[in-house]
Protein backbone atom coordinates (compact mmCIF):
# COMPACT_ATOMS: atom_id res chain seq x y z
CA UNK A 1 0.00 0.00 0.00
CA UNK A 2 1.07 3.47 -0.92
CA UNK A 3 -0.73 6.26 0.96
CA UNK A 4 0.04 9.55 -0.84
CA UNK A 5 0.83 12.42 2.05
CA UNK A 6 1.27 16.06 2.76
CA UNK A 7 2.82 17.72 6.25
CA UNK A 8 1.04 20.89 6.85
CA UNK A 9 3.65 22.26 9.60
CA UNK A 10 5.37 25.63 10.46
CA UNK A 11 8.16 24.18 12.96
CA UNK A 12 11.16 23.18 10.21
CA UNK A 13 12.14 20.24 12.57
CA UNK A 14 9.24 18.96 13.27
CA UNK A 15 8.15 18.68 9.34
CA UNK A 16 11.89 16.85 8.91
CA UNK A 17 11.46 14.57 11.15
CA UNK A 18 8.11 13.58 10.12
CA UNK A 19 9.48 13.31 6.63
CA UNK A 20 11.90 11.01 7.66
CA UNK A 21 9.48 8.97 9.41
CA UNK A 22 7.45 8.35 6.54
CA UNK A 23 10.50 7.48 4.35
CA UNK A 24 11.15 5.23 7.33
CA UNK A 25 8.15 3.40 7.25
CA UNK A 26 8.18 2.81 3.11
CA UNK A 27 4.74 3.51 3.20
CA UNK A 28 4.04 6.90 3.23
CA UNK A 29 5.31 9.21 0.40
CA UNK A 30 5.37 12.70 0.99
CA UNK A 31 4.34 14.87 -1.73
CA UNK A 32 4.91 18.15 -0.06
CA UNK A 33 4.84 19.88 2.78
CA UNK A 34 3.47 23.15 3.64
CA UNK A 35 4.42 25.58 6.53
CA UNK A 36 0.98 27.14 6.04
CA UNK A 37 -2.72 26.23 5.56
CA UNK A 38 -3.54 28.96 2.93
CA UNK A 39 -0.65 27.20 0.93
CA UNK A 40 -1.98 23.64 1.87
CA UNK A 41 -5.40 24.42 0.86
CA UNK A 42 -4.68 25.75 -2.33
CA UNK A 43 -2.62 22.32 -2.91
CA UNK A 44 -5.84 20.09 -1.73
CA UNK A 45 -8.18 22.53 -3.98
CA UNK A 46 -6.51 20.57 -7.33
CA UNK A 47 -4.83 17.27 -5.66
CA UNK A 48 -5.97 14.38 -4.30
CA UNK A 49 -4.27 12.91 -1.66
CA UNK A 50 -4.74 10.09 1.08
CA UNK A 51 -3.71 11.55 4.16
CA UNK A 52 -2.79 14.86 5.61
CA UNK A 53 -0.43 15.34 8.58
CA UNK A 54 -1.55 18.61 10.01
CA UNK A 55 -0.46 21.14 13.09
CA UNK A 56 -2.91 22.84 14.68
CA UNK A 57 -1.00 26.55 15.46
CA UNK A 58 0.44 28.13 12.45
CA UNK A 59 1.10 31.35 11.33
CA UNK A 60 -2.50 32.60 9.53
CA UNK A 61 -5.49 29.93 9.81
CA UNK A 62 -4.88 27.04 11.84
CA UNK A 63 -5.43 23.60 11.01
CA UNK A 64 -8.78 23.27 12.11
CA UNK A 65 -9.58 26.35 9.53
CA UNK A 66 -7.96 24.15 7.07
CA UNK A 67 -10.55 21.49 7.46
CA UNK A 68 -13.19 23.75 7.23
CA UNK A 69 -11.90 24.93 3.49
CA UNK A 70 -11.78 21.67 1.77
CA UNK A 71 -14.41 19.73 0.65
CA UNK A 72 -12.49 16.47 0.17
CA UNK A 73 -12.08 14.05 2.72
CA UNK A 74 -8.80 12.51 3.16
CA UNK A 75 -7.83 10.79 6.56
CA UNK A 76 -5.86 13.72 9.03
CA UNK A 77 -3.31 12.83 11.60
CA UNK A 78 -2.80 16.15 13.97
CA UNK A 79 0.16 17.09 14.97
CA UNK A 80 0.51 19.30 17.60
CA UNK A 81 2.49 20.11 20.48
CA UNK A 82 -0.52 20.89 22.67
CA UNK A 83 -2.90 18.41 24.01
CA UNK A 84 -5.80 21.35 24.87
CA UNK A 85 -6.48 20.58 20.85
CA UNK A 86 -7.40 16.94 20.99
CA UNK A 87 -11.03 17.20 21.65
CA UNK A 88 -12.04 19.37 18.83
CA UNK A 89 -9.97 17.42 16.65
CA UNK A 90 -12.09 14.65 17.56
CA UNK A 91 -14.83 16.17 16.84
CA UNK A 92 -13.38 16.50 13.56
CA UNK A 93 -13.24 12.73 12.90
CA UNK A 94 -9.62 13.50 12.76
CA UNK A 95 -8.03 9.92 12.45
CA UNK A 96 -5.51 9.89 15.33
CA UNK A 97 -3.48 12.91 17.11
CA UNK A 98 0.07 12.71 17.63
CA UNK A 99 1.76 15.08 20.50
CA UNK A 100 4.77 15.94 19.93
CA UNK A 101 7.31 14.77 20.29
CA UNK A 102 6.20 11.70 19.16
CA UNK A 103 8.38 7.92 18.70
CA UNK A 104 8.17 6.09 15.20
CA UNK A 105 6.10 3.86 17.00
CA UNK A 106 3.48 5.90 18.12
CA UNK A 107 3.45 7.29 14.24
CA UNK A 108 3.30 3.76 12.73
CA UNK A 109 0.44 3.33 14.93
CA UNK A 110 -1.19 6.42 13.52
CA UNK A 111 -0.18 5.32 10.46
CA UNK A 112 -1.75 1.61 10.57
CA UNK A 113 -5.02 3.56 11.89
CA UNK A 114 -5.09 5.21 8.39
CA UNK A 115 -4.27 1.89 6.38
CA UNK A 116 -7.06 -0.09 8.40
CA UNK A 117 -9.54 2.47 8.23
CA UNK A 118 -9.49 2.94 4.64
CA UNK A 119 -9.47 -0.43 4.22
CA UNK A 120 -12.68 -0.88 5.74
CA UNK A 121 -13.96 2.04 3.59
CA UNK A 122 -13.15 0.30 0.49
CA UNK A 123 -14.58 -3.07 1.62
CA UNK A 124 -17.82 -1.39 2.88
CA UNK A 125 -18.08 1.12 -0.22
CA UNK A 126 -17.54 -2.21 -2.21
CA UNK A 127 -20.88 -3.63 -0.99
CA UNK A 128 -23.08 -0.35 -0.73
CA UNK A 129 -22.71 1.02 -4.39
CA UNK A 130 -25.81 1.88 -5.67
CA UNK A 131 -26.61 0.99 -9.91
CA UNK A 132 -29.13 2.18 -11.97
CA UNK A 133 -31.19 -0.01 -14.34
CA UNK A 134 -33.71 0.41 -17.18
CA UNK A 135 -36.48 -1.59 -16.54
CA UNK A 136 -40.12 -1.52 -17.81
CA UNK A 137 -39.58 2.51 -18.10
CA UNK A 138 -38.67 3.21 -15.33
CA UNK A 139 -34.47 3.62 -13.48
CA UNK A 140 -33.83 1.32 -10.82
CA UNK A 141 -32.16 1.43 -8.17
CA UNK A 142 -29.81 -1.52 -6.85
CA UNK A 143 -27.54 -2.24 -4.15
CA UNK A 144 -24.79 -3.95 -5.47
CA UNK A 145 -24.98 -6.30 -2.76
CA UNK A 146 -28.59 -7.06 -3.62
CA UNK A 147 -27.25 -8.42 -7.08
CA UNK A 148 -26.85 -12.57 -7.04
CA UNK A 149 -26.27 -12.27 -10.84
CA UNK A 150 -26.53 -11.35 -14.29
CA UNK A 151 -27.79 -13.39 -17.38
CA UNK A 152 -27.53 -12.68 -20.82
CA UNK A 153 -30.71 -12.83 -22.83
CA UNK A 154 -29.65 -11.83 -26.41
CA UNK A 155 -30.02 -7.82 -26.66
CA UNK A 156 -31.18 -8.59 -22.67
CA UNK A 157 -29.73 -9.22 -19.47
CA UNK A 158 -32.06 -10.25 -16.33
CA UNK A 159 -30.58 -9.05 -12.88
CA UNK A 160 -31.50 -11.68 -10.31
CA UNK A 161 -31.90 -10.27 -6.66
CA UNK A 162 -32.79 -12.42 -3.86
CA UNK A 163 -36.20 -11.55 -4.34
CA UNK A 164 -37.05 -9.84 -7.71
CA UNK A 165 -36.02 -10.53 -11.48
CA UNK A 166 -35.49 -7.24 -13.78
CA UNK A 167 -34.66 -7.61 -17.44
CA UNK A 168 -32.84 -4.31 -19.03
CA UNK A 169 -32.37 -3.57 -22.24
CA UNK A 170 -28.30 -3.92 -22.42
CA UNK A 171 -25.19 -6.63 -22.94
CA UNK A 172 -22.79 -8.78 -20.95
CA UNK A 173 -19.83 -6.49 -23.02
CA UNK A 174 -21.38 -3.56 -22.08
CA UNK A 175 -22.42 -4.08 -18.55
CA UNK A 176 -18.47 -5.68 -17.76
CA UNK A 177 -17.34 -2.34 -18.09
CA UNK A 178 -19.37 -0.45 -15.74
CA UNK A 179 -19.96 -3.02 -13.09
CA UNK A 180 -17.32 -3.21 -10.39
CA UNK A 181 -14.68 -6.27 -11.14
CA UNK A 182 -13.72 -6.76 -7.51
CA UNK A 183 -17.54 -7.73 -7.11
CA UNK A 184 -18.32 -9.07 -9.87
CA UNK A 185 -17.11 -11.63 -12.32
CA UNK A 186 -17.81 -13.39 -15.47
CA UNK A 187 -18.46 -16.99 -15.06
CA UNK A 188 -19.87 -18.11 -18.37
CA UNK A 189 -20.55 -16.32 -21.54
CA UNK A 190 -23.80 -15.87 -20.57
CA UNK A 191 -23.63 -15.47 -16.59
CA UNK A 192 -21.88 -12.63 -14.54
CA UNK A 193 -21.78 -13.16 -10.65
CA UNK A 194 -21.56 -11.49 -7.43
CA UNK A 195 -18.42 -13.25 -6.04
CA UNK A 196 -19.58 -11.69 -2.45
CA UNK A 197 -22.66 -14.02 -2.83
CA UNK A 198 -20.93 -17.09 -4.05
CA UNK A 199 -21.81 -20.08 -1.84
CA UNK A 200 -19.54 -23.17 -3.51
CA UNK A 201 -17.83 -23.46 -6.32
CA UNK A 202 -17.59 -27.02 -7.58
CA UNK A 203 -17.28 -29.12 -11.07
CA UNK A 204 -18.33 -26.62 -13.64
CA UNK A 205 -21.15 -25.13 -11.56
CA UNK A 206 -21.21 -22.01 -8.83
CA UNK A 207 -23.46 -21.77 -5.88
CA UNK A 208 -25.51 -18.90 -5.33
CA UNK A 209 -28.40 -18.28 -2.72
CA UNK A 210 -29.83 -21.66 -4.34
CA UNK A 211 -29.08 -20.73 -7.78
CA UNK A 212 -26.33 -23.05 -9.52
CA UNK A 213 -25.00 -21.31 -12.37
CA UNK A 214 -22.32 -22.90 -14.82
CA UNK A 215 -18.68 -21.91 -14.96
CA UNK A 216 -17.00 -22.72 -18.39
CA UNK A 217 -13.56 -23.70 -18.59
CA UNK A 218 -12.52 -20.71 -19.85
CA UNK A 219 -13.60 -18.95 -16.93
CA UNK A 220 -12.71 -21.16 -14.63
CA UNK A 221 -9.07 -19.71 -13.76
CA UNK A 222 -10.45 -16.30 -13.42
CA UNK A 223 -13.16 -17.31 -10.86
CA UNK A 224 -10.07 -19.12 -8.65
CA UNK A 225 -8.99 -15.47 -8.66
CA UNK A 226 -11.41 -14.12 -6.85
CA UNK A 227 -11.82 -16.49 -4.33
CA UNK A 228 -8.80 -17.76 -1.46
CA UNK A 229 -8.76 -20.84 -0.80
CA UNK A 230 -7.32 -21.73 2.59
CA UNK A 231 -5.37 -25.09 2.70
CA UNK B 1 23.98 8.88 1.68
CA UNK B 2 25.09 9.55 5.28
CA UNK B 3 26.95 6.44 7.16
CA UNK B 4 24.97 5.90 10.16
CA UNK B 5 27.14 4.94 13.22
CA UNK B 6 25.51 2.50 15.41
CA UNK B 7 27.99 2.10 18.08
CA UNK B 8 26.90 2.43 21.22
CA UNK B 9 26.87 6.33 22.99
CA UNK B 10 26.53 7.09 26.84
CA UNK B 11 24.15 10.06 26.80
CA UNK B 12 24.06 12.58 29.80
CA UNK B 13 21.33 11.01 32.34
CA UNK B 14 19.11 14.31 31.68
CA UNK B 15 18.66 13.10 27.82
CA UNK B 16 15.59 10.54 27.25
CA UNK B 17 18.29 8.39 25.48
CA UNK B 18 15.59 5.75 24.74
CA UNK B 19 13.46 8.09 22.95
CA UNK B 20 16.47 9.96 20.74
CA UNK B 21 17.59 6.29 19.22
CA UNK B 22 13.90 5.35 18.78
CA UNK B 23 12.94 8.07 16.79
CA UNK B 24 16.37 8.08 14.91
CA UNK B 25 16.53 4.79 14.54
CA UNK B 26 20.01 4.35 16.45
CA UNK B 27 21.27 6.81 13.86
CA UNK B 28 23.89 8.90 16.07
CA UNK B 29 25.23 11.40 13.06
CA UNK B 30 21.26 12.12 13.20
CA UNK B 31 21.05 12.69 16.95
CA UNK B 32 24.02 15.04 16.54
CA UNK B 33 22.79 16.92 13.73
CA UNK B 34 19.09 17.44 15.64
CA UNK B 35 20.93 18.55 18.84
CA UNK B 36 22.67 21.48 16.59
CA UNK B 37 19.85 22.35 14.53
CA UNK B 38 17.55 22.83 17.70
CA UNK B 39 20.47 24.79 19.79
CA UNK B 40 20.31 26.83 16.91
CA UNK B 41 16.37 27.15 16.27
CA UNK B 42 15.90 27.67 20.20
CA UNK B 43 18.31 30.66 20.13
CA UNK B 44 16.85 32.10 17.47
CA UNK B 45 13.13 31.90 18.67
CA UNK B 46 14.25 33.35 21.80
CA UNK B 47 16.05 36.48 20.32
CA UNK B 48 12.70 36.91 18.24
CA UNK B 49 10.43 36.97 21.14
CA UNK B 50 12.21 39.36 23.25
CA UNK B 51 10.52 42.36 21.78
CA UNK B 52 7.05 40.93 22.67
CA UNK B 53 8.18 40.02 26.43
CA UNK B 54 9.40 44.08 26.17
CA UNK B 55 6.07 45.13 25.01
CA UNK B 56 4.06 42.59 27.19
CA UNK B 57 2.32 41.03 24.26
CA UNK B 58 1.60 37.94 25.74
CA UNK B 59 -0.37 36.16 22.44
CA UNK B 60 2.56 36.39 20.45
CA UNK B 61 5.03 35.12 23.13
CA UNK B 62 3.06 32.21 23.67
CA UNK B 63 3.15 31.54 19.74
CA UNK B 64 7.11 31.91 19.68
CA UNK B 65 7.36 29.24 22.50
CA UNK B 66 4.85 27.08 21.31
CA UNK B 67 7.27 26.93 17.97
CA UNK B 68 10.37 26.08 20.63
CA UNK B 69 8.54 23.76 22.61
CA UNK B 70 8.88 20.72 20.42
CA UNK B 71 12.61 21.03 20.06
CA UNK B 72 13.23 20.23 23.34
CA UNK B 73 10.97 17.41 22.64
CA UNK B 74 12.63 16.24 19.61
CA UNK B 75 16.07 16.58 22.07
CA UNK B 76 15.06 14.02 24.41
CA UNK B 77 15.03 17.57 27.04
CA UNK B 78 11.26 16.70 28.00
CA UNK B 79 11.75 18.51 31.13
CA UNK B 80 12.25 21.92 29.62
CA UNK B 81 9.69 21.19 26.90
CA UNK B 82 7.43 21.78 30.20
CA UNK B 83 9.06 24.33 30.89
CA UNK B 84 7.55 26.14 27.98
CA UNK B 85 4.14 24.69 28.04
CA UNK B 86 3.78 26.03 31.81
CA UNK B 87 4.98 29.27 30.39
CA UNK B 88 2.31 28.96 27.52
CA UNK B 89 -0.36 28.36 29.89
CA UNK B 90 0.48 31.64 31.75
CA UNK B 91 0.34 33.31 29.00
CA UNK B 92 -2.69 32.46 27.71
CA UNK B 93 -4.14 33.94 31.27
CA UNK B 94 -2.94 37.73 30.15
CA UNK B 95 -0.99 38.54 32.81
CA UNK B 96 0.11 41.94 33.10
CA UNK B 97 3.29 43.22 31.55
CA UNK B 98 5.49 43.01 34.93
CA UNK B 99 4.26 39.72 35.58
CA UNK B 100 4.87 38.80 32.33
CA UNK B 101 8.32 39.96 32.09
CA UNK B 102 9.43 38.23 35.40
CA UNK B 103 8.25 35.09 34.20
CA UNK B 104 9.71 35.39 30.80
CA UNK B 105 13.18 36.37 32.09
CA UNK B 106 12.50 33.14 34.77
CA UNK B 107 11.99 31.29 31.41
CA UNK B 108 14.98 32.31 29.78
CA UNK B 109 17.68 31.42 32.41
CA UNK B 110 16.01 27.70 32.13
CA UNK B 111 16.14 27.83 28.64
CA UNK B 112 19.84 28.90 28.84
CA UNK B 113 20.54 26.13 31.05
CA UNK B 114 19.10 23.48 28.51
CA UNK B 115 20.81 25.15 25.64
CA UNK B 116 24.19 24.88 27.18
CA UNK B 117 23.01 21.34 28.01
CA UNK B 118 22.41 20.81 24.29
CA UNK B 119 25.66 22.24 23.27
CA UNK B 120 27.99 20.14 25.58
CA UNK B 121 26.00 17.25 24.64
CA UNK B 122 26.56 18.25 20.94
CA UNK B 123 30.10 18.47 21.56
CA UNK B 124 30.53 15.38 23.63
CA UNK B 125 28.66 13.54 20.19
CA UNK B 126 30.52 14.94 17.74
CA UNK B 127 33.46 13.77 19.21
CA UNK B 128 32.42 10.12 19.86
CA UNK B 129 31.49 10.36 16.36
CA UNK B 130 34.77 11.64 15.08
Amino acid sequence: MNIKAIIVEDQPMSAEILKKFCVRSGIVNVLHHFPDAVLAAEFLQQNVVDLVFLDVEMPGPSGFDLLDQINMQPQVIMTTAHTNHAFTAFEYNVCDYLKKPYTYQRFLDAVGKVITITANAKEKKKGEEDIFIKCNGQVIRLKTSEILYMESMGDYVRFVTKDKKYITHNSMKKLLSQIDPDIFCQVHRSYIVNMCKLNDFRDNNASIEGHLIPVSKANKAKVKKHIKVLQ
Amino acid sequence: MPVMKTETFDFSAVFDSAYLLEVHDNDLNAIAEIFMTAHEQIINEIHLSKPFAERGDAESLRQRFHRIKPLWGFSGLHYWQQHVQVFEDFCCRKPDRENLKESYHRLIQQMEIGLNLLEMESNRLKNHLH
